[in-house]
């Protein structure tokens, strides 16, 4: 049987390993589900959270360069006018940019919005336009060019469901009467997963919905073209006003992608619990040959096998399973997160949001993270496959014949 | 069988990585575009707490309110590791700093 090249050797070993399989089917069958489970949940974790950080990483470099917020109390507080000449003061800073945003609950739907106040001017002319489905505003909106906003995706089919689409009435019930706003646009389906719960206002109308006293703003941005020294330009900001806490690119690029770390509960509870379960099973894996397995290894060193022979078709053996059941796993989990978008898991990091974009997500499938699956997974389970079945055949096998 | 199966599995997942990468340089512009405008930062796959939301320029006693990752009571927030806070004086202090 054994003869010829070493390829020919290597094909009949298979072929005899893939037969062994087959015979103990059910058992096998048993390990391959559990198996494709394990891989798929963690490749579905790996994958989801990679395309997450890979999603917030992209646009990060068009952030600004710190971001300044008044703490008081422990609190964000509104930031007074009078910091921007002094910041303006330090050597380097180009420019001092204002920003009115906030938060909108509405009630009656549950669903909390952003509300960001800008120019919407300037969103109209140049490479901006394109971010925008403009609409056809009727002649009305022209006389009031502060109450007028651009809202995201995900707030339009919202406001759609309460016939609002065209016009939105801000309401607080301290207010006298309600502020209405003309929606002139929304933002592309393609920048959904930034702008789907944002509302850009105007500023001035911003102000209002807010209820920002002039001369006060949310927190500022402060540009910097030298990006060696926006470090030291934020720590000056900080010696010179202790009460502004400033937040560097740098830093939410950290954040970004440790987000999903070792460090997120969600992660780690979710590894932990795979580890474990992949520790099980190659603990079953560890424990010893059945005694079944352990006759046949007998059987075969008695008609002549050599131990090296005997050790290859477990390793094909272990191979074929680890390795069929790994790709399963990850091809289905690509399935899963990419074509399915993640019903069940994604629920977790919507949490309680009721405007909450589609989870079209950007493939991210690393060549690290399918070498760290076939680590925790094909590696030791060959290893621990092959340990037991070296045991067995360096043993006589007339003892392992008769001690069944 | 169950060979050619698994090929044509992959090949179909791997055509379909492929085309969602192009796609998305398309896209990206867009979205570039739109970040320059407005410039909080963030996705938003949650809306429950506003510091879930804009995650990285949030409060700093607001979210982990007892200690940095700590457990949080919104379901969202169990996904998040806490934020850089490496320009904070360490420890954590709010007031004066001494100079």
């Amino acid at each position: 049987m054994i003869s010829g090249s070493w390829f020919e050797k290597q094909k009949n070993i298979i072929d005899y390993s893939l037969q062994s399989l087959l015979r103990r089917r059910s058992k096998n069958i048993l390990i391959l589900i559990i198996f494709i489970l394990l891989v798929f949940g963690v490749s579905s974790i790996l994958f989801i959270t990679g395309s997450l950080t890979r999603e917030m990483m992209i646009t990060s470099n068009e952030l600004p360069d710190i971001t300044v917020q008044r703490i008081l109390g422990g609190r964000q507080v509104n930031v007074p006018a009078l910091f921007i000449p002094e910041i303006k003061k330090i050597p380097g800073v180009e420019a001092v940019e204002t920003r009115v945003w906030g938060y909108f609950y509405l009630a009656s739907l549950q669903a909390n919005f952003t509300i960001y106040g800008m120019d919407l001017d300037l969103l109209e002319d140049g490479e901006y336009r394109k971010v925008v489905n403009w609409k056809n505003v009727p002649d009305q909106a022209e006389r009031n060019p502060d109450y007028r906003m651009i809202v995201g995706q995900g707030v339009y089919e919202l406001l759609e469901n309460i016939q609002m689409e065209k016009r939105y009435l801000f309401y607080q019930p301290s207010w006298e009467k309600p502020i209405p706003f003309d929606i002139i646009g929304t933002f592309k389906a393609d920048t959904e997963l930034q702008s789907n719960d944002l509302m850009v206002l105007q500023t001035e109308g911003a102000r209002r919905v807010l209820e920002l006293p002039p001369d006060e703003f949310s927190d500022l941005v402060v540009y910097v073209p030298n990006p060696e020294e926006i470090e030291n330009i934020a720590l000056k900001i900080r010696r010179y006003f202790p009460e502004l806490r400033t937040v560097t690119r740098a830093q939410i690029q950290n954040t970004y992608s440790s987000v999903f770390g070792w460090k997120s509960a969600f992660v780690l509870s979710s590894m932990l619990v795979a580890i474990f379960a992949f520790l099980i099973l190659i603990w079953d894996k560890a424990s010893g040959l059945s005694p079944e397995e352990k006759r046949e290894i007998g059987i075969l060193k008695a008609i002549g096998w050599d131990t090296d022979v005997v050790l290859s078709v477990k390793f094909w053996e272990a191979l074929i399973l680890s390795g069929i059941s790994s790709l399963a796993g990850i091809l289905l989990a690509y399935a899963y997160i990419y074509w399915l978008r993640a019903p069940g898991l994604r629920e977790i990091f919507i949490g309680w949001s009721t405007i909450y974009p589609s989870f079209r997500l950007i493939p991210n499938v690393d060549p690290k993270f399918l070498l760290l699956i076939v680590t925790i997974s094909v590696v030791p389970y060959l290893a621990v496959t092959i340990f037991p079945a070296w045991k067995a055949a360096i043993t006589d096998p007339d003892v392992i014949i008769r001690n069944i | 069988m169950v060979m050619i199966a698994f090929c044509l599995w992959s090949g179909l997942e791997y055509r379909d990585f492929h085309k969602r990468l192009l796609e998305r340089e398309q896209e990206l512009r867009a979205r570039r575009q739109f970040q320059k405008a407005v410039g909080l930062p963030n996705l938003a796959i949650t809306t429950a707490a506003r510091y879930l939301r804009h995650y990285s320029i949030t409060d700093l006693a607001t979210p982990f309110h007892d200690y940095p990752a700590s457990l949080d009571h919104f379901p969202a927030g169990f996904a998040f590791a806490p934020p850089d806070y490496s320009s904070m004086p360490s420890p954590i202090v709010f007031g004066k700093l001494n100079k």
